[in-house]
């Protein structure tokens, strides 16, 4: 019974692996380095927009379907369509065919998630990034971030809140990694428990500025607080929604922060 | 966004015009961050793990997120 089960699940990965290997080399071309994702992302959003407002359009063939400038041939296009119905549509993109009520919900959190991302992704990754002093992990907190978004659309359902939510799950996202990180490091018995290992090299560029090297030793709430001020440019009241604390806490260890920061820059 | 807030007072920023603090704080940390380029496949990342979330097996999330939004993942 085991080994039958075992028999069913490798078809089963070898049926998915051969369908990932033609759905990508299907359209290498289009995924090459030079790929325009803005374009990517129009026929994502026009996609959108037809689910919308016809609900019950076929969507087998996802935005290509539509034949919006994607450059595939009738053929390519008519064995894509084969490859994804293949897949169980309904499985893939749930918010095609959803239970009744929750439609619009979900339509509104995938377009949420592309909006939000087309205007701020790069923005909290590098604020992330500031926070962080690494880039991989910087982009690996914000797409969690998105991803949390998208599970609590129904509850924001509109995009200043979602922003708002978006800094917050990116700022105590960012504090969890570095007390983790503090954690790891202490039982390595790294000499600076807050420093980032070797394989974080993307964050080297960052150090070289004198100010970021010193925001470093800076207690990580006060770090925050002035990272959210000074990069993000957020208000006080913006800024204690994403820390979590008062706008009176915000005052203080902006404050704070800066005499230290001050203090740090002329011992050098 | 001239700064006046809290740290506010002139500094000098090595070798240029004596700066407000504030502001000095703010033009090093927008010169340091504009050095973070994400990867451009965000977005395929972010869709592929919201349908895997979703209960979608893995290899047809990320397939189905690099055909509607490439550019394909690279090792």
């Amino acid at each position: 019974m085991r080994a039958a089960g075992r028999e069913k699940d490798s078809t089963h990965d070898g049926v998915l692996s051969r369908l990932y290997q033609q759905v990508t080399e299907l359209h290498e071309a289009r995924f090459r380095m030079d790929y325009d994702l803005a374009k990517g992302l129009e026929r994502y959003r026009a996609w959108l927009g037809d689910q919308t407002e016809a609900p019950a359009a076929p969507v087998a063939a996802g935005p290509d379907s539509e034949g919006a400038g994607a450059g595939l041939d009738a053929a390519e296009d008519e064995q894509a369509t084969v490859i994804l119905t293949a897949v169980s549509v309904e499985a893939v993109m749930p918010d095609t065919f959803p239970a009744s009520g929750t439609v619009r919900a979900e339509w509104s959190a995938d377009r949420a998630v592309v909006e939000l991302y087309s205007e701020h992704y790069r923005a909290l990754v590098r604020l992330a990034a500031l926070l962080l002093r690494d880039t991989p992990t910087a982009e690996e907190v914000v797409q969690d971030s998105f991803i949390a978004m998208h599970e609590s659309w129904l509850r924001l359902k509109d995009t200043e809140k979602a922003l708002a939510y978006l800094r917050q799950v990116v700022v105590n996202r960012s504090r969890s990694v570095l007390r983790h990180r503090t954690v790891v490091d202490k039982n390595l018995q790294k000499p600076a428990p807050d420093m980032p290992s070797a394989e974080h090299g993307a964050f080297v560029s960052l150090e070289r500025s004198a100010v970021v090297a010193a925001l470093r030793d800076l207690p990580e709430r006060q770090r925050e607080a002035i990272v959210l001020r000074y990069y993000a440019d957020l208000s006080e009241a913006e800024i204690a929604t994403a820390m979590g604390i008062s706008r009176g806490a915000v005052k203080s260890h902006t404050a704070r922060g800066m005499s230290s920061l001050r203090a740090a820059l002329e011992e050098e | 966004m001239a700064g006046a807030g809290p740290g506010a007072g002139g500094t000098q920023a090595r070798g240029r015009e004596p700066l407000n603090f504030a502001e000095f704080v703010r033009q090093a940390m927008h010169s340091a961050a504009d050095q973070v380029e994400p990867c451009a496949d965000g977005l395929v990342s972010i869709r592929a793990r919201i349908l895997a979330g979703s209960g979608v097996p893995w290899p047809q999330a990320l397939a189905l997120s690099v055909y509607w939004l490439g550019p394909k993942r690279k090792a």
